[in-house]
């Protein structure tokens, strides 16, 4: 345990108070484990910090559940296509754990073009007492050998190791924007632009594409995909979002190469409501199954929708994240704010949905009390313990105290991407360069 | 990079150099023309010309080319609508205009032709090395039951916890920061190498200034469009 203390030691000593923000610090994605004891980040330095839950302590009640730096590792480093003459980020775009099989974790990082297996692997005990090798691993002098003796392991400080597994390399022409593993364990699937690859998790070197719209003609490139994940128990389906608003869910027993949608969730345009930014706030940014795998939710620029596989004519709930911003949708669309791709995040039992918004501002929704509450990530409200105050963004008439009015939001701090607990209400929110992880206070007191 | 972040990082500051309207004032008047109906074509004027500034200037995302060539493909279709029957009583899309429907259609046609330029160019991407569709083994040979009723879907048996909203609580600051290295260079001046900060509200709305609507005819060449894309077919 010393070492590993130390090495949390130094982790912490890695923090440092930003008064200023470098492009390489900023948090590009956020994603739990399965069971929730493993958080991990990753950033536009190419880098991915692991985080752990700590068991309960009897001497520091208060340290229950609390997510502590297990380890960080460069994942990715910046490099350039040659054929090409392209940079390629070094950009964590997307991390997704993989089911744990045995005592070490696994994770899949990508950035534009490359996707990494990781294993992450402690060890906590080392062999000691070889007959030939002394305890630096050097050959003993046989002459000095005169009796045999049988080596045993000895407990040594944890040591934690991240180690690259395998290196998906050269499956991709445009940016990967996705990636999924199946609920099959043995396969995932990556997706760009373009094209979505299905990839064996032991084989680097092949890939299936299972789709392709990229047209004969790159001018009449009209769509693109922007997201992409497989159904959570039926390893047959997935579903990717298209830039047009357009959900398609796929079946892999259908054909191999799943140009064919086998439905299409699209909700029919209002034409009176068309205008310049229609089809640019229509996009849809990310795409969730529900863990029940009934559902899938979407985030657009505006609103987060609820779909029921079984419907594909329009969402089931639709929900407004910042509906006050559509009469500035002109300045949203000069300063490039309109292009920002919101992440969406369902709770353990999908009745909560919750998405990210400006102004360090988060979006919860309920969906059976159909109540909703804007929270706000920032460092006043991250005191350990302090309660989140609900927030509220005054839209003209009557302003309350604490009211926050629309042209006061700061568009520079904005909330991307979020992360829920698989079974507990502990959420985590990227915040810039900062990481937020709150708890629910009612139900941490009730356990 | 961003999508959100990319014209800013990289510096690009694209003020119309004529533009010295002051900031507020600006705002409020595109604000009331962006929900004046009557401002719609101004508007269209506007956004296309933002649009070709972003198309050319913009960071390379296929996303936001796509989304952006439709937004000036739509507009395209608004100006050309706006433009066939040439009432006289139009007179807000002449004095914007400070070209003649003929050239504009030339400007247009000149565009398709940078749009399929730039879309061309990705015909040259090298082979892709993943399997080919034709190669791929057939998966269905394997599953050939229909799938289940989707909605037949079995709960996961995880008991998950039932948030309360509203009451959320930090677990701990100690995750504020970027959980990496302290400035190993401290002593060293790198703030040539520094990039922009994100401009504050009140400079974005200065910098909205650029978008705003009904700007006088003569703040608007129509030469400078021609020099950049002289510039773009150059490259």
């Amino acid at each position: 345990m010393g070492e590993d203390a130390d090495t949390r030691k130094i982790n912490h000593s890695f923090l440092r108070d930003h008064s200023y923000v470098t492009e390489a610090d900023i948090i590009s994605t956020v994603e739990f484990n399965h069971t929730g004891e493993l958080l991990a980040t990753g950033d536009k330095g190419g880098r991915v910090v692991i985080f752990q839950r700590e068991p309960e302590s009897k001497n520091e009640p208060h340290s229950q559940g609390e997510y502590n730096v297990y380890s960080t590792f460069q994942s990715h480093e910046p490099e350039f296509d040659y054929l090409k003459s392209l940079e390629i980020e070094e950009k964590i775009n997307k991390i997704k754990w993989l089911p744990q099989q045995n005592a070490a974790h696994s994770l899949l990082s990508t950035n534009d073009k490359t996707i990494k297996l990781w294993k992450v692997t402690e060890r906590d005990k080392r062999p000691e007492g070889y007959n030939l090798k002394d305890e630096e691993g050097k050959l003993k002098d046989l002459s000095t050998v005169t009796s045999l003796q049988v080596p045993v392991l000895k407990p040594m400080d944890l040591m934690v190791e991240v180690s690259p597994r395998r290196i998906f390399a050269n499956g991709h022409t445009y940016h990967i924007n996705s990636i999924s593993v199946n609920s099959d364990c043995e396969t995932y699937m990556s997706a760009d632009d373009l094209r979505i690859n299905l990839w064996h998790l032991a084989i680097t070197d092949r890939s299936f594409n299972i789709v392709d719209i990229k047209p004969a003609n790159m001018e009449d490139l009209t769509e693109v995909i922007t997201a992409s994940e497989f159904h959570p128990h039926h390893c047959n389906l997935f579903v990717y979002s298209s830039s047009k608003g357009s959900l398609r869910l796929c079946d892999m027993r259908a054909s191999a190469l799943c140009d064919k949608h086998s439905k299409l969730f699209e909700e029919p345009e209002d034409p009176s409501n068309r205008s310049f930014f229609s089809e640019i706030i229509s996009s849809v940014s990310d795409v969730k199954f529900s863990h029940s795998g009934r559902f899938m939710l979407t985030r657009d620029y505006l609103t987060v929708k609820v779909w029921d596989l079984n419907m594909e004519t329009k969402p089931i709930e639709t929900y407004q994240v910042h509906d006050y911003l559509r009469s500035k949708l002109c300045s949203l669309y000069e300063n490039d704010c309109i292009f920002d791709k919101f992440e969406c995040a369902w709770n353990g039992s999908d009745s909560v949905i919750m998405t990210g918004a400006y102004n360090n501002f988060f979006r919860m929704f309920d969906r059976n009390t159909k109540r909703d509450v804007t929270l706000e990530a920032s460092r006043e409200s991250s005191k350990p313990r302090a309660i989140l105050k609900p927030r509220r963004v005054c839209v003209g008439g009557k302003r309350r105290k604490d009211d926050i009015s629309v042209d006061s939001l700061d568009f520079t701090k904005k909330i991307l991407h979020t992360a829920w607990h698989p079974a507990e209400n502990i959420i985590a929110i990227a915040a810039t360069n900062n990481l937020y992880i709150f708890q629910d206070k009612v139900n941490s007191e009730m356990h | 990079m961003e999508p959100g972040s990319g014209t800013v990082v990289a510096g690009v500051k694209r003020k119309h150099p004529d533009d010295h309207g002051d900031p507020q004032e600006v705002k409020a008047e595109k604000e009331s023309q962006e929900q004046a109906p009557s401002s719609r074509s101004n508007l269209g004027q506007t956004l296309f010309r933002l649009s070709m500034d972003k198309f050319q200037l913009g960071p390379q995302s296929l996303l936001r080319q796509v989304l952006i060539t439709n937004t000036l493909n739509y507009i395209k279709e608004k100006m050309n609508l706006e433009r066939t029957p040439a009432p006289p009583q139009e007179p807000g899309l002449e004095l914007l205009l400070p070209v003649t429907a003929q050239s504009a259609n030339n400007f247009l046609r000149e565009l398709e032709v940078i749009l399929g330029l730039r879309a061309t160019q990705d015909c040259c991407e090298p082979p892709d090395l993943s399997w080919s569709p034709a190669s791929a083994p057939d998966v269905s040979s394997d599953c050939r039951q229909t799938p289940p009723p989707l909605g037949a879907s079995v709960l996961p048996s995880v008991r998950v916890e039932e948030p309360t909203l509203g009451s959320f609580e930090s677990m701990s600051d100690r995750y504020l920061g970027d959980l990496v290295p302290d400035d190993f260079f401290p002593d060293i001046d790198t703030s040539d190498v520094e990039r922009d900060p994100w401009p504050s509200p009140s400079a974005l709305a200065a910098y909205g200034a650029a978008c705003s609507l009904g700007q006088p005819r003569a703040e608007w060449h129509w030469t400078e469009l021609d020099q950049i894309l002289e510039i773009i077919k150059g490259s």
